[in-house]
């Protein structure tokens, strides 16, 4: 068992194959980013960018000879990690509102721009209503009716 | 106390921001005065360090007692003491104002973590400012960025989860950046504490000149990504917009500032001003050519948009090229315009966001025709928006004023005079948007019922009031901020 550790780490893989491997994962990474329109595609690219700058960082740490390198990529995915975590949630409640992961279709969110934002409404508050506000703006009076809760009315009145 | 002042800085918004989400669970409503009080803490602490800073020179702490290049130096001199001191206020202000938003745009059972949230956020964004090590400084920027996800996503719009997705690509893009480019640094030198890196950059410039040059080219695209650099913008406009009316002023008050902030540190403490002026000249005329542009095209995007937090987010996009080009140019005035700037835009903008919130909070939507009237039901909460107004487009005894003197200074120095058109032209385009909202509020006709109908709850109006203030305070006692930025600006420059 122990030849066998030798032999492997004997044969390591030469530094600047590691270094390649970082440059090759970081452009597909950025490549999927792009290129992809799925929004969870997209963020897994996002972090295969992450952890070929992680692979850098423990090759560069083994030029050295110090192991300090390596412990900062344990801290750099413990950062991923949560970066994950964030991005799933956002994903899975854009997926509940939107039943869709393409990004183009989710953008669409953001077509209510043109228009004035309406906020949904609040009670004991009236809602001004403006000549411009009302195009482009049915999207999101559509949509404000399948979705969250209202704030409890005794919270709103402070 | 005072020895340890800078760890406390740090860490007792951190602490408090565990205890808010643990304790917020039955304890609701205690969440609004632990956060008020770790903000306090945090911004009396940092005034007190820029205090040491300002009289007794650099302020150093040794995490754990380490020495430098082994431990994490947390090192504060007058260009992150005046950082720190505009995020740790602002912060506070903003936790003061948001009491009564958070009420009215947070779902009740989020409200606590909210409140964590925030605190998680102000913890990143201090620890950016003070920290002298760059590893140190990467996760900061990543603990400060996904709670800024997290704060935008919260909002009530569904369009904040888009938003909040965008800048969350895009955000991890520029960190990503950033870590390489740190790691890049720590492979030419070695080494993470900044001090250690820029005594042995010289060497290694002699032995790996192109792992030096990519590093710096990283981490300068990172940065801009943070800082919403145009044409590295696109997250900033949606992520403003729909963010909870409070995160959007927190977020506008600090965040892509600390970003520039950080470029500042790299570029003329870790790289060193001979490196980006000698060595990779080419660098910085980029980043001045993308400043001059910022300027003028964030207003002109700004001019054309009815939605207030929007046309704020653009003036943002405009104001952060003022913040850069003093380091573009790197020149003493010009970057004593740019620090200053620091202090001026938190100001001006905290200031134009927390009236932008209360006009939300009252009529339901931050729609422009909303303001019409304000001047007659709200004054106070007018008066700040005027102020602050005057302030952003530069007027005499305003901050601004005293920023785009000394960036105007600069510019002549360098013999770049053509910079000043782009100045006097973004002057121009900021005073075209701020009239917009001006003749709402003070000339809109009489028989239009106000969409704000009573002024703001006290502890909102107590902050926009202290926000519009500070803009009086840094352009008529001006040598306040002008002296401390000066005397950092050549401490950067290493002329004295």
């Amino acid at each position: 068992m122990s030849a066998l550790l030798d032999s492997v780490l004997a044969t390591a893989v030469p530094l600047d194959r590691a270094l390649l491997l970082a440059a090759v994962l970081f452009s597909i990474g950025l490549a999927g980013v792009t290129s992809r329109r799925n929004v969870l595609i997209m963020l897994l690219s996002v972090e295969i960018m992450l952890n070929a700058a992680n692979l850098a960082l423990v090759t560069f740490s083994k030029v050295h000879g110090d192991p300090t390198g390596q412990v900062f990529v344990f801290f750099a995915m413990t950062v991923a990690a949560a970066e994950v975590a964030v991005g799933l949630a956002i994903v899975i409640a854009v997926y509940r509102l939107r039943r869709t992961t393409d990004v183009g279709e989710v953008a669409a969110l953001h077509e209510i721009d043109y228009g004035p934002v309406r906020y949904p409404q609040l009670e004991g508050q009236p809602v001004h209503h403006h000549g411009s506000s009302g195009n482009g703006d049915g999207d999101g009076d559509a949509g404000e009716t399948g979705g969250q809760p209202a704030v409890a009315s005794e919270e709103a009145h402070g | 106390m005072d020895a340890s002042l800078p760890a406390l800085v740090v860490v007792v918004p951190m602490l408090a921001a565990i205890l808010t989400a643990l304790a917020g669970r039955w304890w609701r409503r205690h969440a609004w005065p632990v956060a008020l009080l770790a903000t306090a803490f945090a911004a009396a602490g940092s005034l007190r360090i820029l205090w040491r800073a300002v009289h007794e020179g650099v302020v150093l702490y040794r995490m754990g007692g380490w020495p430098v290049p082994t431990g994490i130096p947390y090192r504060i001199d007058l260009l992150n003491g005046i950082v720190l001191a505009m995020v740790a206020c602002v912060s506070f202000l903003s936790v003061l104002w948001m009491r009564e938003s958070v009420k009215r745009e947070i779902r009740q059972a989020g409200q606590a973590s909210y409140y964590a949230v925030v605190l998680l956020f102000t913890t990143g964004f201090l620890g950016i400012t003070i920290t002298g090590d760059v590893f140190n400084l990467y996760v900061f920027l990543e603990i400060a960025s996904i709670t800024s996800y997290v704060l935008v996503a919260m909002g009530r719009r569904r369009e904040g989860l888009f938003a909040g997705y965008q800048y969350l690509i895009l955000g991890s893009i520029g960190a990503t950046f950033v870590l390489i480019g740190i790691g890049h640094l720590y492979m030419a030198t070695g080494s993470l504490a900044m001090t250690d890196i820029a005594a042995r950059l010289s060497g290694a410039l002699v032995d790996h000149p192109s792992v030096v040059h990519t590093s710096f080219a990283f981490i300068t695209v990172g940065l801009a990504i943070k800082m919403a650099l145009f044409p590295l913008h696109s997250w900033q406009p949606g992520a403003y917009t729909y963010a909870p009316s409070s995160a959007s002023l927190l977020m506008a008050a600090t965040a892509t500032k600390v970003a520039a902030y950080a470029f500042y540190r790299f570029a003329f403490t870790v790289f060193g001003t001979h490196y980006v002026t000698a060595r990779l000249p080419q660098v910085m005329d980029g980043i001045m050519v993308m400043a001059a542009a910022a300027m003028v095209v964030g207003p002109l995007f700004a001019v054309r948009q009815d939605n207030l937090k929007r046309m704020l987010a653009y003036s943002s996009v405009g104001q952060i090229g003022y913040v850069v080009l003093g380091a573009a140019l790197v020149n003493a005035s010009a970057m004593t315009g740019s620090i200053a700037h620091f202090w001026n835009h938190a100001a001006s903008k905290g200031a134009l966001f927390a009236v932008v919130g209360i006009v939300v909070l009252r009529s339901g939507s931050p729609h422009i025709d909303n303001l019409r009237g304000l001047g007659r039901r709200a004054p106070w909460t007018a008066a700040a928006m005027t102020v602050a107004a005057l302030s952003l487009v530069g007027v005499p005894l305003t901050g601004g004023f005293v920023t785009k003197y000394y960036l105007a200074l600069g510019t002549l120095e360098t013999g770049r005079g053509v910079l000043l058109a782009f100045i006097l032209l973004s002057s121009l385009l900021t005073a075209v948007y701020m009239w917009r909202c001006l003749q709402r509020v003070w000339f809109a006709d009489p028989d239009l019922e106000p969409a704000v109908t009573r002024e703001a709850p006290w502890t909102m109006r107590v902050a926009t009031l202290t926000f519009g203030a500070a803009c009086l305070v840094f352009g008529v006692f001006a040598w306040i901020p002008v002296d401390i930025a000066s005397a950092a600006a050549r401490a950067l420059l290493g002329e004295n």
